[in-house]
């Protein structure tokens, strides 16, 4: 960010950035809007019944906007944001790129009471996994048992503005279908070929420990940075084996332990230029493709014959 | 409150979308878009031309170095071994042509080879899409190198240890010369064919056979199949030594032609990007490589390429048996 600062140039830029914060609270509640009944329903869905279904009043909690814009008697903030982009295209001098989130608290007016946390999540495209483990078979060790989960992100950022324990307790988080032991359930639901829950553990730990270390599965619990009161920004790291397709960046606001509101925002990657063109050749124009990588090398055959030609 | 201060027009937004954070550590990064991974441009290059001077000081395709040194810095292995085929064809091509203008090429005995060297590039092809559908490629692969390698490798160093001690013993004066035309169980096979360029008139059962073992290699290792070749050419067939480079070259060029396109329409792993890199750095690696290693005593290098082979036999072959950190893994390196 401070980098940022310094390329904008001085203050003019921190102003800029600034007014550029509040039009994205008005570009928000526009696209807001749009969610609204979507994220309603969601809500509603995900709601646990009986105590603790509403507010303070008994309204159900919801990201419902008025057309005239902020509600004006809101009690409960809420929250909007955009991302700083909404395609990421991979290149051939792709190397991996830092997408930030941006947004605000709108519709706040008790400055007195305790700042609320925000959680965001960012999935990526359901893929199949398919897994091996390895046995030993004689001397070595071989891929034996194939287990498949039918639908896992292919890439998952946590990021929040504290720890997540701090934030809410473990089983809400997972109602809400945050966090990591949420993910957890969900391949525990979409397993296959398993023998056991047992297995099917260990399976799943795998998956999210391997998926970790190629830096697609991640958290962070200090991702959610405030900048002054209302506004915030997050930033996460997309490597550059980062699978292709729609992604989905949600912005949850907690506070207290109760979710009190939700955005989401999409991100698309995918490949563009010279490198979506030789991986579309390659896989719709398959015999085109060998027969053009043949006469290609072929070139370069002969061309090094001539120039390196002895007599 | 922000959002009510009634703002009107046009707003001084920053566009973000070509911003870039720099990434530290990793600069001048090439995305390979079959194999969808980012690698360090100057590392390939560098091993294009490292493997590159390799061949041509030695005289052998590279390809059995280059795959498992692919596989070795990410690569998907099936990946690896399609785009080192690709690879082959460019310095087959210009090898086969250079020999050809010599008059080193036995067209006869080539094609003969070459008709083996397609049975075995469509089957190997075939079982690496099988040996992908079960999950059972990679170790597939890794065996193979791990079986060629410690035999070439084997055979490579007590050769040249024996060269040695009898250049040693003979005062320096050349040894070993091969005997054309002396017989053995090879010549007693049906189906007798004469090939004049050889001075041979031996049965084709062993030419095709040896033709289909390189054409599956080809497709299963990425490999040219020289390294086969060239010794069953001169103590199986007992070709003249003069017309064995040429037309192994000859014969690698078309095998390694086929299994591209193969690849390409069964497998879709061949890695435009990645072999065009490849390719020139090896060409000029080649060329600088021929030209040291005319100044340099053979029989020496020869044991130390042996000593390489085996070395990164051992890699290999140690990551096979050792008990691996993690058992777990996904199928298809990927894909």
């Amino acid at each position: 960010m401070k980098r940022f600062m310094q390329g904008m140039g001085g203050v003019t830029a921190i102003a800029g950035l600034l007014l550029a914060f509040v039009a994205v609270a008005f570009t928000g509640l526009a696209r807001a809007q749009d969610a609204a009944n979507t994220a309603t329903n969601t809500m509603e869905l995900a709601q646990p019944t009986g105590q603790g279904a509403g507010d303070s009043e008994g309204r159900p909690v919801s990201v419902r906007v008025k057309k005239s814009g902020i509600p004006r008697k809101a009690q409960a903030p809420q929250v909007v944001a955009d991302l700083s982009t909404h395609t990421v295209a991979i290149k051939a001098d792709f190397a991996g790129t830092r997408v930030m989130l941006f947004g605000a608290l709108v519709g706040s007016r008790e400055e007195s009471k305790t700042r609320p946390d925000l959680i965001v999540v960012v999935r990526g495209p359901s893929r199949v996994f398919k897994m091996h483990r390895k046995r030993r078979v004689g001397p070595i060790w071989i891929n034996s048992d194939e287990r498949i989960f039918r639908a896992a992100p292919g890439y998952y950022a946590l990021l929040s503005s504290r720890p997540l324990a701090e934030i809410a307790p473990a089983d809400k988080l997972q109602k809400r279908g945050i966090g990591f032991g949420a993910l957890k359930a969900h391949l525990l639901a979409t397993g296959e070929g398993f023998k056991s829950l047992e297995e099917t553990n260990e399976y799943a730990d795998a998956l999210v420990r391997l998926l970790r270390r190629k830096g697609l599965y991640r958290t962070n619990d200090e991702g959610v940075r405030f900048t002054g009161r209302y506004l915030f920004r997050a930033t996460f790291d997309l490597p550059a084996n980062v699978p292709l397709g729609e992604y989905e960046a949600d912005v949850y606001l907690w506070r207290d332990g109760r979710l009190l509101g939700k955005f989401s925002s999409a991100l698309e990657i995918e490949k563009r230029g010279f490198e979506r063109f030789v991986y579309e050749v390659a896989h719709k124009r398959p015999l085109f493709y060998g027969v053009a990588a043949v006469i290609i090398a072929i070139a370069a055959g002969f061309a090094a014959a001539a120039v390196f030609r002895k007599d | 409150m922000p959002g009510r201060c009634g703002l009107r027009g046009p707003l001084p937004w920053p566009d973000l979308s070509g911003f870039k954070f720099p990434e530290p550590g990793i600069m001048m990064s090439i995305y390979l878009p079959i194999a969808e991974i980012s690698v360090n441009l100057f590392l390939l290059l560098g091993l294009g031309g490292v493997v590159g001077f390799l061949s041509g000081m030695f005289g052998v395709g590279g390809g059995f170095l280059m795959t498992p040194m692919l596989m070795m810095i990410g690569i998907p292995p099936a990946v690896a071994v399609a785009t080192e085929a690709n690879q082959i064809v460019a310095s087959s091509v210009s090898g086969a042509l250079a020999q050809y203008r010599r008059g080193n090429v036995d067209v006869k005995m080539g094609l003969i080879l070459l008709a083996g060297g397609v049975v075995g590039s469509v089957l190997g092809v075939q079982l690496v899409k099988m040996l992908r559908e079960i999950g059972q490629v990679d170790l597939v692969i890794k065996l193979t190198y791990v079986t060629m390698l410690s035999i070439i490798g084997s055979m490579m160093f007590i050769e040249s240890l024996n060269a040695i001690r009898k250049t040693k013993k003979a005062g320096g004066k050349a040894a070993a010369t091969h005997k054309a035309g002396s017989h053995n169980w090879v010549h007693g096979l049906p189906f007798r064919m004469r090939f004049p360029r050889s001075k041979l008139y031996i049965s084709i059962i062993p030419p095709i056979g040896v033709g289909v073992l390189v054409g599956l290699l080809a497709a299963i290792m990425g490999v040219g199949g020289g390294f086969i070749m060239v010794p069953a050419m001169i103590y199986l067939l007992r070709m003249p030594t003069g017309v064995v480079v040429g037309t192994s070259l000859f014969q690698i060029g078309f095998v390694t032609i086929l299994t591209t396109i193969l690849n390409a329409v069964q497998n879709q792993t061949v890695d435009v990007v990645l072999a065009l890199i490849l390719m020139s750095s090896a060409v000029i690696g080649a060329q600088i490589g021929a030209r040291v290693g005319a100044k340099l005593p053979g029989e020496q290098l020869r044991v130390l390429l042996a000593l390489m082979v085996l070395a990164m036999c051992v890699k290999l072959g140690w990551g096979l048996v050792s008990t691996p950190e993690e058992l777990f893994s996904f199928a298809g390196g990927g894909h």
